[in-house]
């Protein structure tokens, strides 16, 4: 068998082995690419970073665990900021199964920065309904959930004080895994003036293109890519103050870049085959 | 009884659709206590939801284990899942006699240990399994066989490049100076962004108007009683 033939007939446990091979090499031998952030990113970076300290920031987890690479890390990037900059974060999900690693990234950065829970920070957690408890939320905070996911009440929490529903917020975040952004967007961002930023899986980044050119998100975080761009831009800044690591997104961006390059040159190689196997497929016919 | 099944639905959403439109226009105090009382009862209906979809669950697998269904032994597996975690998740007893931490709500409680050392990595393995099959998928059927194909995979192949670092790289260390200024012999980024930004965009923008008007449509049909499909199948 020739080349053009044993490339079109490819075992697909070559393809397999070869794309774990180029997530495994980079994560243990990383080549460290640079990441250079996109003005897309920089519209929440910005955002949140021109917040004046003691400002109130409204973050949804609205992602589960298959999503956990792409979004968990900015989660982390995002609260990290928010105490960094004394800013308090309110911080809740939607999906069922999201207050699991909400919990871990909001107690991991909590401890790190010294901050008390009820007072710089507050867990939400869960409520059934997606629409029904963003609607509930732009009436009360506290009545929509009255208790944190901790089951202390909201109401009697001092970072409460001040704020009693979405319109109180200075900003919005939406970390999605699904279709939230809109939801967000429509019912609680445009008709409460509540300016919002959006993060997402990399396969939905596309849907929210619209909303960012209208002015609905002030930025758009696409995937790992948008999250790595976000933990350059706070180490950038805050890294040597506040000793922050290099980012789990930022060390995934190797892994990242070398199976698409891999995934591209192999389709460009499979379609050079296959206009050759057409063309030796057209001669025969023509001899014969 | 046959109204309360077949016309007693359509009066109750025909009213609650009518009313709730109606109070849009009307921004009165006494407007948004009716909108807040509804997101209320909304809110507890999707609790009873949740609990119709579990009950749901459980009879469904307890009849395939009770009439030993092919794959029934996947029903024990979830069974006793869903009963595992639902104890460490509910039960406020302290699980400190086995070493985990008093609260149940702990990160080193049982339910987060279990979540953190059995969820997580079985759905991200489920999802990551996608990356592999893309590879293949791509390899394999991935083939400029029209216009519309290869305008496809041309764009596709330019915003995987683009959408990573390497593409940035490319994009800024190869360059071509034209009258003193750098131009980039492959700008991925650039041409990317303008994928993203303009075709892109306006292909979305259509798609969103036309899935709100949709929806509009829908929920006409259904305040209307013209859409039943909700109310269910059979008698």
């Amino acid at each position: 068998m020739d080349f053009v033939n044993t490339i079109l007939n490819l075992d697909r446990r070559v393809i397999y082995t070869i794309v774990g091979l180029l997530v495994a090499i980079p994560l243990i031998w990383p080549f460290s690419l640079p990441v250079i952030p996109t003005p897309e990113t920089r519209g929440i970076y910005n955002a949140m970073d021109a917040l004046p300290p003691g400002s109130h920031v409204m973050i949804a987890a609205d992602f589960d665990p298959a999503s956990k690479p792409e979004l968990l890390p900015m989660l982390e990037a995002l609260l990290a900021h928010c105490f960094i900059k004394d800013l308090k974060p309110h911080l809740l999900t939607l999906w069922p199964s999201g207050p699991g690693l909400a919990q871990q990234a909001i107690e991991r950065q909590a401890e790190k920065y010294g901050k008390e829970s009820g007072t710089d920070w507050c867990f939400l957690g869960f409520r059934y309904g997606t629409v029904a408890v963003i609607l509930g939320m732009t009436s009360s905070i506290t009545d929509t959930f009255v208790t944190d996911f901790y089951g202390k009440a909201t109401s009697s929490m001092p970072i409460y004080e001040r704020v009693s529903d979405i319109a109180d917020m200075d900003y919005l975040v939406d970390i999605a895994a699904g279709a939230t952004v809109e939801y967000w967007v429509v019912y609680a961002a445009e008709p409460e003036g509540v300016p919002m930023g959006a993060s997402c899986t990399a396969v939905s980044a596309t849907s929210y293109y619209p909303l960012l050119q209208a002015g609905q998100i002030t930025g758009l975080s696409g995937g790992m890519k948008g999250t790595a761009e976000y933990e350059v831009l706070l180490r950038e800044e805050y890294g040597q103050s506040f000793n922050i690591p290099t980012g789990d997104a930022t060390k995934g961006m190797d892994a990242q870049s070398a199976v698409h390059v891999f995934i591209v040159l192999s389709i460009i190689i499979a379609n050079i085959c296959y206009f050759i196997s057409l063309r030796r497929e057209r001669e025969e016919r023509r001899k014969a | 009884m046959l109204f309360f099944k077949r016309q007693w639905p359509i009066i109750v959403a025909f009213v609650c659709g009518i009313v709730m439109w109606a109070r849009y226009y009307i921004p009165t105090e006494q407007s948004q206590t009716l909108q807040d009382e509804f997101v209320r009862w909304a809110r507890i209906l999707f609790g009873f939801a949740a609990m119709l979809g579990i009950l749901s669950l459980l009879h469904h697998h307890w009849n395939k284990i009770k009439f030993k269904r092919p794959g029934y032994g996947f029903s024990w597996i979830t069974l006793v899942a869903f009963v595992i975690m639902a104890l460490t998740g509910l039960l406020p007893i302290s699980w400190q006699w086995i070493g985990f931490a008093e609260s149940f709500r702990d990160l080193d409680g049982p339910h987060m240990y279990l979540f953190e050392y059995m969820f997580v990595p079985m759905q991200a393995t489920m999802f990551s399994v996608l990356a592999f099959f893309i590879a293949s998928a791509g390899f394999r059927a991935f083939r400029a066989r029209s216009v519309e194909a290869t305008a496809l995979l041309v764009a596709g192949c330019i915003i995987m490049i683009g959408r990573v670092p390497v593409g940035d790289l490319i994009t800024s260390g190869w360059t071509a100076s034209i009258g003193g200024t750098d131009y980039s012999i492959l700008p991925f980024a650039q041409v990317t962004d303008w994928l993203l930004n303009i075709p892109n965009a306006a292909a979305q923008r259509g798609i969103i108007l036309g899935v709100i008007l949709s929806q509009i449509a829908i929920a006409v049909r259904i305040i209307f009683g013209i859409e039943r499909t909700y109310m269910g199948g059979g008698d």
